[in-house]
């Protein structure tokens, strides 16, 4: 039968979606898994009932169609029972419960900081308390500025664009918005959740297993909305805690005689207008912070690979790589300064 | 009398008067404050003991005495006859900045020290009309100019043992030969390329000059420095962040409130190494208690001024400090308004007194600043006794004496990208860095308040050394139905305020000096210099001088017996600075917000700068 | 006579219509390829005449009526601090005013230039090794934007504020301090 290979091939659709990592039925965490288990089930109910109307459709297509003669007599009113059940009752209740399902997801994985759906009769010291952010992430036309609020204050650091959480423990995020609208999702771990200007939103993440999740801007934002990519590192906790002791140290001294040039060039030149580097007198706050931008896999918001060439090309060309970033193209370097400034912003680790 | 104020010889015969001055005073019933206080001038009410010697006749430091009363018990001019007081000569600087601070008096001569280049001159007032003896040009470095934040004022010098010392914008500090007018040495006390600049007037304790820094508004760390009288070199450094070494915080250190009390706090208090550009600066005044052998002295806001970018309490800037001047070494701190997103600099003199309080003899300090409270300490342990408002205050209500926290109203915190609006007093303070005046014959302090307000907008802002790092756009303004500013009679013991006289159609902003003829004498910013009656708070007389007033009014004696008073006319400052031609008024935020609380001042005065000498 | 359909009349109409479309595109000048590329501008002969001749690679403006270029000199004016010194809107402050018309170093493109370049002596700091020159020229379309009707967000004079008595701190009654013997009036 021709019809059934066009179901089979329309069903398989879908599925093609799951061959990216960045996916919701590729579940690494505890929202995404329930969000997945709620799309798988919607997804296979949606199918039922396809199915069936499809059957229903093909079996009344086949039905001999007769004349009016052999119908008489006319019930006006027969037919309305499958009206009232097929037609109201039974997609009332799938959706009911689709929507309870639903609701029931967004209350235990809530948005809001304040209104902890996991705990009741939490007195609203302990609440505030329990939903205080560990991370604020801050976006930006077009990267991602990444706070780390937990620990005491001169503990407390900023990064850009690579996220790091400990697996196992759920992490408190709070989001803003410097500019415009953005949206902050990783399908392998959590639910799509926006950032509005002068609106801090929430979102609790949770990663089970260590890895790489990658994510995407996802509210339309200008230009470089494609540019804003996301890179969420989840660590085994001790990992994570070496990781965040090493945050937290000021960027490191250069060594070498050539990543002494560099930061020379970095410091007089016009890197220290915008970045930061912790420790030095380049202390830019409307660019990512670069006082360990050696430790990171990608640059330009994880657009690009973070190596000698992406950032030299970066250095000089930011606005063929990415046109329209605040990033202008620097091309006063000759190549013995720009590989002593790349060199200087590798060791930074 | 005096003798445990070890005090030079040079500036102890210049008070000659003060052994008559003792015997003239009856002795009160009240139990003695303790030996160290001086007795009470003439006609001090009952309690009252000034801290150290009066400005009796000469002029030899900033306030005039080292408990920054700046009351002089001279009364030759008095409510009687004040309405004869006329011009007798004038000095012209040549410079059309501000004119702060004071001159000083000392052997005959008369020295000012002008705004940048900060030259320094000398005047013969033995003689008619007050001719040069010399002038004193020192090497300033001119892009000083370019990072003096509210413009290149200069708060005056001191007097020791044959010295003016004086600080120069380019953060240098000079010894010159009073005599002579010869350089005796220099030091420099700060780096241009750090944005540290040298507004404060320095204070010399026995053989130490005692100076600060300024530059809180472009990431300067602040700090004193103390400084060898005779040699320049320096003695100590204290920070105000960083550690507990860099704070020269010792077993000593018992700072009254839990809140002030910890490890390193001018670390723990900060996101991670925000301290070394946290502002803090001390560009205010010194007060010295010779009795306890402590100084007093404030720190400037915590920067940048976008509080977004600096959690915490930001310790320990808008504190007051009390030091032993010998080693540095700190006896309490007590921050006034912890993390700050106002830009209340807490730079106020703290005015030394000790007087009946609550009952009981005690030693007070009094600071009224920015934040718009009459503070009254006690300056040995530290604790605060009382703080009530003397101008409108929104951005809290009250203090909490137990803790000695204030208690701040959530919706006036400033916040990146947030328009707070309507916060008062705005960031000049409900009293800027013009000085008070205390009278231990009327028990008055007489503040030159501002009723200032403004909408406070931080944003995100590099630092980048040597430009400002501020991340705020504040708009200033003065609420309808309000004076611009008003001089203030403030009754001490009662906490409240006896009178106040409206400084005209320009806000308050200069300082005041108060004598034993029962007169406060005060500038306004258009100009006018007025004596006030010191009990009424009624307007005695007035003069127009040729430019704004910023300046602090001094008095002295002169060779022929006469009381003079002596005043600065030049319009500048954070907020006299809206009259000069290279700030629009079509930009009301010109002027870090200035401009739109002193609308029509460009039509009320002109720059200028002159010495104006009055006397009957 | 020729027809109304004259080929060489359809070609004419037509070009007309490229070269329409073309100026179109010429609203938003193109950046200059030399200002974009070339290595900064580092030789300011002193000639003759006092305060210098300077020597650019450009000495015109290319975005003067450019608004984009303008609104991001806006931006740069205030992530760069000028507004630090010059204030919010250029009114001045530690610096001079913007807005005015008094230009203490010459008012030509080039000479604002020089100045960004060089930095002046009494605070103004030299920006050549900071500043890529593409992004001068926009501060300075920006800058002579200034009260014209180019100016994006330019300042408006605010109407009086009035606070609401409630929002003032006023304790209800003076602490009263029992201080006998204390001072009387």
């Amino acid at each position: 039968m021709r019809l059934e290979k066009y179901i089979a091939l329309t069903l398989l659709l879908p599925l093609v979606g799951c061959a990216s990592v960045q996916s919701i039925q590729n579940a690494h965490g505890p929202a995404s898994e329930r969000i997945a288990s709620l799309s798988w089930l919607m997804t296979v109910t949606f199918l039922a009932v396809t199915v069936i109307m499809w059957v229903l459709l093909v079996v009344a297509a086949k039905r001999r169609r007769g004349n009016l003669a052999e119908h008489m007599p006319i019930d006006l009113g027969g037919g309305q029972g499958w009206i009232a059940i097929g037609g109201l009752a039974i997609p009332l209740f799938i959706l009911t419960v689709l929507f309870v399902l639903g609701l029931q997801l967004l209350a235990e994985f809530p948005i809001h900081g304040m209104r902890g759906g996991m705990h009741g009769g939490m007195s609203n010291a302990t609440l505030a308390e329990a939903s205080k952010p560990d991370i604020r992430i801050v976006g930006h036309q077009w990267w991602w500025e990444v706070q780390y609020l937990n620990g005491p204050l001169e503990g407390q650091f900023t990064t850009a664009n690579e996220i790091h959480i400990p697996t196992g423990r759920a992490i408190n995020i709070e989001l803003e918005t410097a500019d415009v609208m953005h949206s902050f999702w990783v399908p392998a771990l959590h639910g799509k959740v926006d950032l509005i200007p002068g609106h801090p939103n929430f979102l609790r993440v949770e990663a089970s297993q260590p890895g790489n999740y990658q994510g995407q801007c996802a509210e339309f934002c200008g230009a470089q909305h494609a540019h804003m990519r996301i890179l969420v590192v989840a660590d085994d906790p001790v990992v994570y805690d070496a990781w965040l002791e090493a945050q937290r140290k000021p960027g490191a001294e250069p060594t070498t005689q050539q990543a002494m040039l560099g930061q020379q060039l970095f410091l007089a030149g016009p890197c220290s207008m915008c970045h930061q580097i912790r420790g030095t007198l380049a202390g830019g706050h409307v660019a990512p912070d670069l006082t360990h931008i050696g430790s990171r896999q990608y640059i330009a918001s994880n657009s690009f690979p973070n190596n000698d060439a992406y950032l030299e090309a970066w250095v000089t060309h930011a606005q063929s790589l990415k046109p329209e970033a605040k990033m202008p193209n620097l091309t006063q370097f000759n190549g013995v300064e720009l590989r002593s400034l790349v060199a200087y912003l590798r060791q930074l680790q | 009398m005096n003798s445990r104020i070890n005090m030079p010889n040079t500036v102890r015969s210049f008070f000659p008067s003060i052994g008559c001055l003792a015997l003239m005073v009856a002795l009160t019933g009240l139990p003695a404050a303790g030996q160290e206080s001086v007795d009470p001038p003439p006609g001090s009410l009952p309690g009252i003991h000034p801290v150290a010697p009066l400005a009796d006749g000469q002029w030899t430091m900033p306030a005039g005495d080292y408990g920054n009363l700046r009351y002089s018990p001279l009364d030759k001019i008095n409510t009687q006859n004040v309405q004869n007081l006329h011009l007798v000569a004038t000095q012209e600087t040549g410079i059309p900045h501000g004119h702060e601070g004071q001159p000083l008096v000392v052997n005959g001569t008369l020295y000012m020290v002008t705004p940048f280049p900060n030259n320094l001159i000398a005047l013969d007032i033995t003689k008619p009309g007050l001719p040069q003896r010399w002038v004193f040009s020192p090497h300033n470095d001119n892009r000083a100019e370019g990072i003096a934040c509210c413009d290149t004022v200069n708060r005056g010098a001191s007097f020791a043992e044959g010295k003016i010392v004086y600080n120069t914008l380019d953060a240098h500090t000079y010894a010159v030969d009073a005599t002579t007018g010869k350089k005796i040495w220099e030091t420099q006390v700060g780096d241009l390329k750090l944005a540290e600049t040298e507004t404060m007037a320095p204070v010399i304790i026995r053989n130490t000059v005692i100076v600060g820094i300024s530059g809180g508004e472009l990431g300067a760390r602040g700090r004193i420095t103390a400084l060898n009288l005779q040699t320049g070199k320096i003695m100590w450094q204290a920070s105000t962040t960083g550690s507990d070494a860099d704070m020269r915080f010792g077993a000593d250190f018992k700072p009254f409130y839990k809140k002030d009390q910890g490890q390193n706090l001018g670390i723990k208090s900060w996101g991670p190494d925000q301290w070394k550009l946290g502002g803090g600066t001390v560009w205010g005044w010194i007060s010295y208690d010779p009795g306890l052998n402590l100084i007093y002295y404030g720190s400037g806001n915590p920067g940048p001024w976008n509080e977004d970018q600096r959690p915490g309490d930001n310790k320990w800037a808008i504190t007051i400090f009390a030091r032993n001047p010998d080693t540095g070494m700190a006896k309490w701190a007590y921050q006034v308004v912890p993390h700050s997103g106002w830009d209340y600099d807490q730079m106020a003199e703290n005015v030394l007194i000790d007087m009946p309080w609550a009952g009981r003899m005690r030693k007070l300090l009094i600071n009224s600043g920015k934040t718009g409270y009459v503070m009254v300490m006690d300056r040995e342990t530290g604790e605060l006794l009382s703080a009530e408002p003397f101008v409108p205050v929104t951005w809290s209500r009250g203090y909490d004496l137990k803790t000695g926290i204030p208690n701040l109203v959530e919706n006036k915190e400033t916040h990146s990208g947030k328009n707070i609006k309507g916060i008062c007093p705005a960031n000049v303070g409900g009293k800027s860095i013009f000085p008070t005046a205390f009278s231990p014959r009327t028990g008055m302090l007489y503040i030159p308040a501002t009723h200032i307000c403004m909408d406070y907008q931080g944003s995100e802002v590099n630092y980048i050394a040597g430009t400002p790092y501020l991340g705020a756009d504040v708009l200033n303004f003065i609420p309808k139905g309000e004076a611009p500013g008003a001089l203030i009679g403030w009754d001490v013991a009662h906490a409240r305020q006896a009178w106040s006289l409206n400084s005209g159609a320009l806000p308050e902003y200069s300082g005041v000096l108060a004598t034993g003829g029962d007169i406060v004498f005060n500038g306004t910013l258009d100009g006018w210099f007025r004596a006030i009656d010191a009990r009424s708070g009624k307007l005695l007389w007035q003069f127009k001088l040729g430019s704004g007033i910023v300046g602090n009014p001094m008095t002295f004696l002169g060779a022929d017996g006469k009381q003079y008073i002596a005043i600065y006319s030049g319009v500048g400052g954070a907020l006299g600075a809206t009259a000069f031609p290279s700030l629009s008024a079509d930009a009301p935020d010109a002027g870090l917000g200035a401009m739109n609380a002193a609308k029509g001042i460009k039509k009320l005065t002109l720059p200028g700068g002159a010495l104006y000498v009055f006397s009957l | 006579m020729s027809s109304l359909y004259s080929p060489r009349l359809i070609a004419g109409a037509f070009s007309l219509v490229i070269v329409g479309l073309g100026l179109t595109s010429c609203q938003r000048p193109q950046v200059n390829s030399v200002a974009n590329e070339a290595a900064f501008p580092q030789s300011t002969n002193v000639g003759p005449i006092p305060g210098g001749v300077t020597v650019a690679n450009q000495t015109l403006d290319p975005y003067l009526k450019d608004v984009v270029a303008i609104q991001e000199g806006q931006r740069l004016f205030a992530s760069y601090n000028c507004s630090g010194c010059h204030s919010v809107h250029g009114g001045g402050g530690m610096g001079p005013s913007l807005r005015d018309e008094t230009w203490i170093y010459g008012n030509s493109d080039a000479q604002m230039l020089d100045t960004l370049i060089h930095g002046r002596s009494k605070g103004m700091p030299a920006w050549g090794n900071k500043i890529p020159e593409d992004q001068m020229w926009k501060l300075i379309a920006y800058i002579k934007s200034m009260n014209t009707p180019l100016e994006p967000n330019a300042p408006r004079m605010p109407a009086e504020e009035v606070i609401p008595s409630g929002d003032f701190y006023k304790p209800s009654a003076p602490a009263a301090l029992n201080t006998p013997p204390g001072p009387s009036h």
